[in-house]
């Protein structure tokens, strides 16, 4: 039992078990097949998709076997291999009050907030918490956490990115010091150990059953809305049951919203940002003429972006992808060429210094596709969105983007400029989103 | 909709009447950025013999050891992609993480280039070493054949363990001794045949000069190597 204790509450292929857990396995243990056949079809009890494979492969069983694509990357499970499982017990080291170290002061909304998410880890049960880009998310949960541990409780923060798991990680371990802690991702090198309180990306969630009694997620939304079924699977699977489900979000779907508003589900909403300004309400503006055919003809966009910089601005230009950038890039190296500027996406060796130069004031702007949307704050900028009709910027997304602008309360305004060649859905949805939320937080009284 | 078979950006097709007939939509194909990144050696200045990308077209320093070495194998070798940093992604992807899928990104390529060898020719695997094939669960080569809808011959095996390839420095690897042997039930299919030899990825040569040795016994009217990437 001894050498397992590190498993309790792990999901795990019986193919990848080490040959001395083998030799010793304890009562309890659940195992189950690693495929699951519904009707014609095969679900992977692992990460819960349906496969899709055109066939079955040659099998180191030496049968064809199918497998699944969507989960390889934490290894292979194939339909002939099993899960094994073993459940959490619990018993971790008691801890001392104050459990929680943190001595910041919210803000009423989040005080709100924080009583709403203590109530769920109290009760079970799901909870939605809407809050805007800046409303200060973090914080909130401490109180929440504090009491879970403090009872002994499992808790996982996880997020579908990777950037925040690593921002949260020294955040947390200051808030909660005698609490022993991991933080797992795809790529960290760390072997893995049990720890009380896991930070973890979603993906990592389908490595655990049953194994948490809080399970926090933030940023639900940060990956398309297809891709959402599977972090709820994860997030269900590794929850024990009648546990506490803590969704957080700064832009909810359609399927969440209906789901909030038809009080389906309970939620939280934090319209205000930890501020107390307004969120800045994005201008769109239509433009003839295609700006695939480079910026410099249509002069728009960069004829705005060149006032920016002239009033001292500094500014974020969202360009939709790569292709485009490359395309573009000769236009603004032209017209630009006075200008510190630099252009940064998801595949940029050196996108972590370019974006510290910003920070820095070293650059006047900086290019950049959807990878900034989120996370990423500078100080006092304006945001402009080249092609915003494009099919990357989803509603949720721009409502990301706009949320980058008046970020810090010393410059909390911000001049944010959709250019666009039609008007789409996501365009006159994620204005009306940010205009409907200043509407409730004036009415509430959270702003200035 | 469908999705780059790499890095599963959204890709819309050209709407082909082939692909609505045979309502193939699985996303096995790559998208313009990926496919950029793969570099076609057939548009290089490569090495007439082993497609090696080099300075002059010559027959490259490797290749002219190969012919001291084995004066009456040396036959030419086809070679479609440069084994670059998203091609070694890929294999990666495709032979250690086990995703076989993988084998239908190049499909098309494949079926493409062998359909230039005469109709009778005999398509070789390079076959597994026993260790990989039992890590594994699939030979890669045949995976590729297969996907490529290409009928193979296995007339070789692999008698002795060599270890793994990828494992071994370049030194290492010119050194390995043979470990290949005929299957004697299929070398009489063969002869009289042109022959083809198959590998996913030519690296130093080691591995088919070694095939092209094993084989040559049975007496092909023409023996020639073919891989994915060099
Ligand atoms: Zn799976
Ligand atoms: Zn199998
Ligand atoms: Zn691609
Ligand atoms: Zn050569």
């Amino acid at each position: 039992m001894e050498k397992w204790i590190n498993w309790l509450g792990r999901d795990q292929l019986q193919s990848e078990l080490s040959p001395d857990l083998r030799d010793e396995m304890p009562s309890g243990l659940e195992s189950r097949p690693a495929f699951v056949k519904e009707g014609s079809r095969y679900r992977c009890g692992r990460c819960g998709s349906i496969c899709c494979l055109r066939q079955a492969y040659p099998c180191i069983c030496k049968q064809h076997c199918y497998y699944c694509r969507e989960c390889i990357q934490l290894g292979k499970v194939r339909a002939c291999d099993r899960l094994i499982s073993l459940p959490e017990t619990g018993g971790f080291k008691p801890l001392e009050q104050p459990v929680l170290k943190w001595k910041g002061i919210l803000s009423p909304q989040q005080e709100e907030a924080s009583k709403d998410i203590l109530q769920t880890v109290r009760q079970g049960g799901t909870r939605i918490v809407w809050a805007v880009t800046g409303a200060g998310k973090t914080e909130m949960l401490f109180e929440a956490v504090a009491e879970g541990l403090a009872e002994g409780k499992r808790v996982c923060i996880a997020s579908p990115r990777i950037d925040v798991c690593l921002e949260l990680s020294p955040r947390l371990q200051e808030a909660f010091d005698q609490v022993d802690m991991t933080t797992l991702y795809g790529g960290s090198g760390e072997v893995y150990r049990r720890t009380q309180l896991v930070i973890a990306t979603t993906h990592q969630l389908l490595r655990f059953k049953e194994a948490f009694d809080v399970m926090i997620v933030d940023e639900i939304d940060a990956f398309p809305y297809y891709l959402n079924e599977a972090l709820y699977y994860a997030a269900k699977k590794a929850l024990v049951l009648g546990g506490s489900q803590i969704f957080l979000t700064a832009t909810p779907d359609r399927q969440m919203l209906k789901a909030i508003r038809s009080g389906r589900i309970d939620a939280t909403i934090l319209p205000a940002r930890y501020h107390k300004h307004p969120l800045p309400v994005p201008e769109a503006r239509l433009l003839k003429g295609s700006l695939g055919h480079g910026l410099a003809g249509s002069c728009n966009a960069s004829a705005h972006l060149l006032r920016l910089l002239q009033k001292k601005r500094r500014c974020l230009v969202f360009i939709p992808t790569i292709l485009y950038m490359e395309i573009l890039l000769p236009d603004f190296e032209r017209q630009f060429k006075d200008w510190r500027f630099a252009w940064v996406h998801s595949k940029d060796p050196e996108r972590k210094e370019k974006i510290q130069q910003m920070r820095q004031g070293e650059l006047d702007f900086l290019l950049t596709t959807t990878i900034l949307e989120r996370g990423v704050t500078f100080a006092d900028i304006d945001v402009i969105v080249v092609k915003a009709d494009h099919a990357v910027y989803t509603e949720a997304a721009l409502v990301q983007i706009a949320g980058r602008a008046g970020r810090s309360s010393a410059y909390p305004e911000g001049e944010v400029t959709f250019y666009c060649e039609h008007w789409t859905r996501p365009i006159k949805r994620s204005i009306r989103q940010i205009e409907a939320m200043n509407r409730t937080a004036r009415k509430r009284g959270l702003l200035q | 909709m469908s999705c780059c078979g790499w890095c599963g950006t959204v890709v819309t097709p050209p709407i082909s009447v082939s692909r609505l007939l045979t309502f193939d939509t699985h996303p096995d194909k790559l998208c313009t950025l990926c496919r950029n990144k793969m570099i076609v050696l057939s548009s290089c200045k490569r090495c007439s013999e082993c497609c090696r990308i080099v300075q002059e077209i010559t027959v490259c320093s490797d290749c002219l050891m190969w012919r001291s070495l084995y004066p009456k194998l040396s036959s030419g070798h086809t070679a479609l992609y440069a084994y670059n940093e998203r091609a070694k992604d890929i294999m990666t992807a495709f032979k250690l993480k086990g995703d076989c899928e993988l084998a239908y990104l190049f499909s098309d390529d494949i079926r493409r280039a062998l359909k230039i060898f005469p109709a009778n020719t005999c398509f070789v695997p390079v076959p597994s070493a026993e260790e990989s094939l039992s890590i594994r669960g699939f030979n890669p080569v045949e995976l590729l054949l297969e996907a490529a809808g290409v009928n193979y011959d296995k007339a070789l095996t692999a008698s002795r363990d060599t270890g793994r390839q990828a494992k071994k420095n370049r030194k290492e690897r010119l050194r390995t001794r043979q470990p290949f042997t005929l299957c004697p039930k299929r070398s009489k299919a063969i002869a009289d045949k042109p022959v083809v030899i198959v590998d996913d990825v030519y690296t130093t040569g080691r591995t088919l000069y070694h095939a092209l040795e094993a084989i040559s016994p049975c007496q092909p009217s023409s023996l020639q190597t073919f891989s994915l990437f060099r």
